[in-house]
């Protein structure tokens, strides 16, 4: 099942989001060495991670987060906007139905598990929910054809380019009915990936 | 940056675009062809993984060859020592010839490259493989005589072959659901064929016209994308619409 997290219910889920920032450590400084997000040496933060930010956290039963991704607005300065422009070949875009799509963390165990998959199915049906038409995301490029595999609909913004020994590309998610149909499909879960219906809240 | 998008990244998009509305396997080789060509490739080969040990010329999505290095590249088969075969299955990143240490390739595949860059003048390769979730699934090779070895062309290139994989995937996923729906009457017909039935024992076994069972065997046949009654049973057997 996935939470989504917000400013507005962060108290109530402050073990998972808790959670959260430590499994981002492993990955990301741990794993990937982006020593610069390294906050203490449990947790990975950075300026994105304030009231405006959300996250959707994959959690089994007993309360582990096996994976998770931070959402935030495209109309505020944001990772895309301010850190990885050059990436952009055509206009920035700011919209309030366009949010980006950061911090795509998995527990290592749990890369083709269940929770995986629940995760790519929530980029649909969160945006759906949320009347959303997509998602901006910095990934790596090498991640296309996997993420078309299982029915994502992606679309380039940019040429791939290195950034620190990194191959990285800015695409857009796209989000329709169809796509949430197709990803159903490609990952086989039929029923909602979220615990309880959500309230819809609007981007401030 | 800015509103204006560069070269290279329009032609990937608009080949992308071009894709996306393409309604065969053809029409998408045809607009992946005219793409590399226009960064001045002229040799050029989409291979997808399906049936590793399938022949060479069963794997190929995609082939636009110069005569004679077409010939001789079948004919000696060089598909068995090209060095670039085991490399694109192996690594997910673009790479070019010039990637490829020939002291850490065998003799047979040194010789394959040397024929190509002495005997074909191609001094230029670049390889974009598609790998998914499961591995490598497809790979296309180029080689050119004077070419754009620029970044942007390349990333242009990756796209361009992600892309092209994921439509031609597509595209597949939509023959085979089309083929899957033989019908009932198609299903008896080829299972008799199978069988070792002629067309006049199937009609007095099924009480139907001589000329009704080869009509629907040929439906059958064009379903099944076959072009023998043997490749139809084949085929049928393979997607498990008769049994055996």
């Amino acid at each position: 099942m996935i939470e989504v997290i917000h400013s507005g219910n962060a108290g109530q889920f402050g073990d998972l989001l808790d959670k959260q920032f430590r499994l981002r450590h492993e990955v990301f400084v741990g794993e990937r060495g982006w020593t610069a997000l390294d906050v203490d040496g449990i947790y990975e933060k950075d300026q994105y991670d304030d009231d405006a930010a959300i996250y959707l956290v994959a959690a089994n039963d007993a309360g582990a987060v096996a994976g998770g991704f931070r959402l935030y607005p495209t109309v505020l300065p944001h990772m895309l906007s301010e850190q990885f422009p050059q990436l952009l070949d055509g206009a920035l875009i700011q919209r309030r139905d366009v949010l980006e799509l950061t911090r795509f963390a998995m527990r290592k165990s749990e890369r083709r598990s269940r929770h995986y998959f629940e995760l790519l199915l929530a980029i649909q049906e969160y945006g759906l929910m949320e009347g959303l038409s997509g998602f901006t995301s910095v990934i790596n490029p090498l991640r296309i054809p996997i993420l078309q595999g299982f029915g994502l609909e992606i679309e380039p913004l940019g040429l791939p380019t290195m950034i620190d020994g990194e191959a990285t590309i800015a695409v857009m998610f796209h989000v329709s009915e169809k796509c949430f149909a197709r990803v159903r499909k490609g990952v086989a879960i039929e029923d909602s990936v979220f615990a309880l219906p959500q309230t819809s809240r609007r981007i401030a | 940056m800015g509103s204006f998008k560069g070269k290279h990244f329009q032609t990937a998009l608009s080949a992308i675009e071009g894709m996306a509305d393409a309604a065969s396997m053809s029409a998408v080789g045809d607009i992946v062809a005219a793409t590399v060509k226009s960064f001045g490739y002229n040799h050029i080969c989409f291979l997808a993984s399906t049936g590793i040990h399938q022949p060479f010329e069963d794997r190929v999505l995609l082939k636009v060859w110069p005569r004679p290095w077409d010939e001789q590249y079948s004919a000696s088969n060089f598909y068995a020592c090209d060095p670039v075969a085991p490399r694109i299955r192996r690594q997910p990143e673009l790479f070019t010839w010039s990637d490829i240490r020939l002291d850490e390739i065998s003799p047979k595949s040194r010789s394959v490259m040397e024929i190509a860059s002495v005997d074909y003048g191609l001094k230029f390769g670049l390889c974009a493989p598609v790998h998914g979730m499961n591995g490598y699934q497809a790979g296309l090779s180029l080689a050119g005589y004077e070419v754009e070895n620029t970044k942007d062309a390349h990333g242009a290139i990756e796209l361009v072959t992600m892309y092209a994989f994921n439509r031609f995937a597509t595209l597949r996923s939509h023959q085979r659901a089309k083929s899957i729906a033989l019908t009932l009457r198609e299903r008896e017909v080829v299972s008799w064929v199978a069988a070792g039935k002629t067309a006049w024992d199937t009609s007095v076994i099924l009480g139907i016209s001589e000329d009704t069972v080869n009509k629907t065997v040929t439906a059958a046949m064009h379903k099944l994308n076959a072009h023998t009654r043997a490749q139809a049973v084949a085929e049928a057997i393979r997607q498990g619409l008769i049994a055996f």
